[in-house]
């Protein structure tokens, strides 16, 4: 049963064109999955590099110059505590940011002058160990991470944008985190979205390709059993197939046959 | 052979298939009073149409049967 099963033209036909639509589909899939995601990061990217440099345009050189004067045991000061707030009101009009901090740049190292993490959050002056080359970049202008980074904090997406003094200089640098989650959850959704479509066009397609391929088997069957009856001396048979196609044309040829064969046989009975 | 039962052969073999000349022959003969159907005239396509009509008809059905008719009565 299984082997007839298996040498059925039916059954090749559809597994022959759904096994085609998954190499084109998956295809498809993986060269522009890649693709969707980085032009996705790259968006993100822009976003980050807007967020952070519109941000950057609301730190007033007024509150620059009180950050600039922040040293270690300031933490409960009314002037950090404002600067705090500031961020903290800024953070919320952005719902992708995670944390928004303020650091200086000293001797080739980065100390942190304001963060408004609530958990656990880095105290003036201590040291971003690590911190990625984007950061250095942001001293001349707005610079976002290549691709997600991991620091002692977590895993995140990070733009970095100059604070600038009233003479021109850069000051300070500010610094907007985008969790990696969050990143990962647009990348996952094109993913994700991906694979519906895929699947659906498979499943369509499985389900044309059925209709169709029993359509067509259906009427070989039937000239099948027509032959099968002939050959078993039945003359009394038709051939039943109404198609436009080659199928149909095949139907014709042999229903002419079928015909000239119960004329001989009707003359050779007289 | 005439030109006309050429044509004639040529509209049914589409029909019937390789046994029509033994077909069309026989028609001939048995309806129409012993005529070869090689010699067969304007004035003999009614009757043989209609003697195709119901002998066709009766092999490639009906409706089928009447169109050859047709088409032999158009000649």
């Amino acid at each position: 049963m299984m082997r007839k099963m298996m040498h059925s033209l039916q059954i090749k036909l559809v597994l022959s064109f759904v096994a085609l639509i998954i190499v084109i589909t998956g295809g498809t899939f993986l060269l522009t999955l890649g693709q969707t995601r980085t032009a996705l990061l790259e968006a993100t990217r822009e976003n980050l590099t807007q967020i952070i440099g519109m941000v950057s345009t609301q730190i007033t050189p007024a509150d620059i110059n009180v950050m600039s004067g922040f040293k270690a045991g300031d933490e409960t000061s009314d002037s950090y505590l404002s600067m705090l707030k500031k961020l903290r009101n800024m953070r919320a009009l952005s719902p992708n940011i995670t944390n928004l901090y303020v650091m200086r740049l000293v001797d080739e190292k980065i100390t942190f002058v304001v963060d408004d993490v609530e958990d656990d959050p880095a105290a003036i002056g201590q040291v971003y160990e690590e911190p990625e080359a984007k950061l250095f970049d942001a001293v001349n202008g707005p610079a976002v991470s290549n691709n997600l980074y991991t620091d002692e904090w977590g895993t995140f997406l990070s733009g970095y944008a100059p604070l600038k003094d009233t003479a021109g200089n850069t000051a300070l640098i500010i610094g907007a985190d985008m969790e990696a989650a969050k990143v990962a959850e647009r990348l996952d959704f094109i993913g994700n979205t991906i694979y519906i479509i895929m699947g659906l066009a498979i499943l369509l397609a499985a389900v044309i390709i059925g209709i169709f391929s029993v359509t067509i088997i259906r009427d070989i069957k039937k000239l099948n059993k027509t032959a099968d009856e002939i050959s078993k001396g039945n003359t009394n048979v038709s051939v039943n197939v109404n198609r436009k196609d080659e199928i149909g044309e095949l139907a014709e040829s042999f229903g002419r046959m079928v015909t000239s064969l119960k004329i001989m046989m009707a003359e050779d009975e007289k | 052979m005439s030109d006309l039962s050429n044509k004639i052969t040529s509209l049914a073999i589409d029909y019937l298939g390789p046994a029509t000349g033994r077909f069309l022959q026989r028609q001939s003969s048995s309806h129409m009073n012993g005529l070869v159907f090689e010699t067969i005239e304007r004035q003999h396509l009614p009757e043989f149409a209609r003697w195709v009509h119901i002998s066709a008809g009766l092999l490639i059905g009906n409706q089928k049967g009447k169109e050859l008719a047709d088409k032999i009565m158009r000649l």
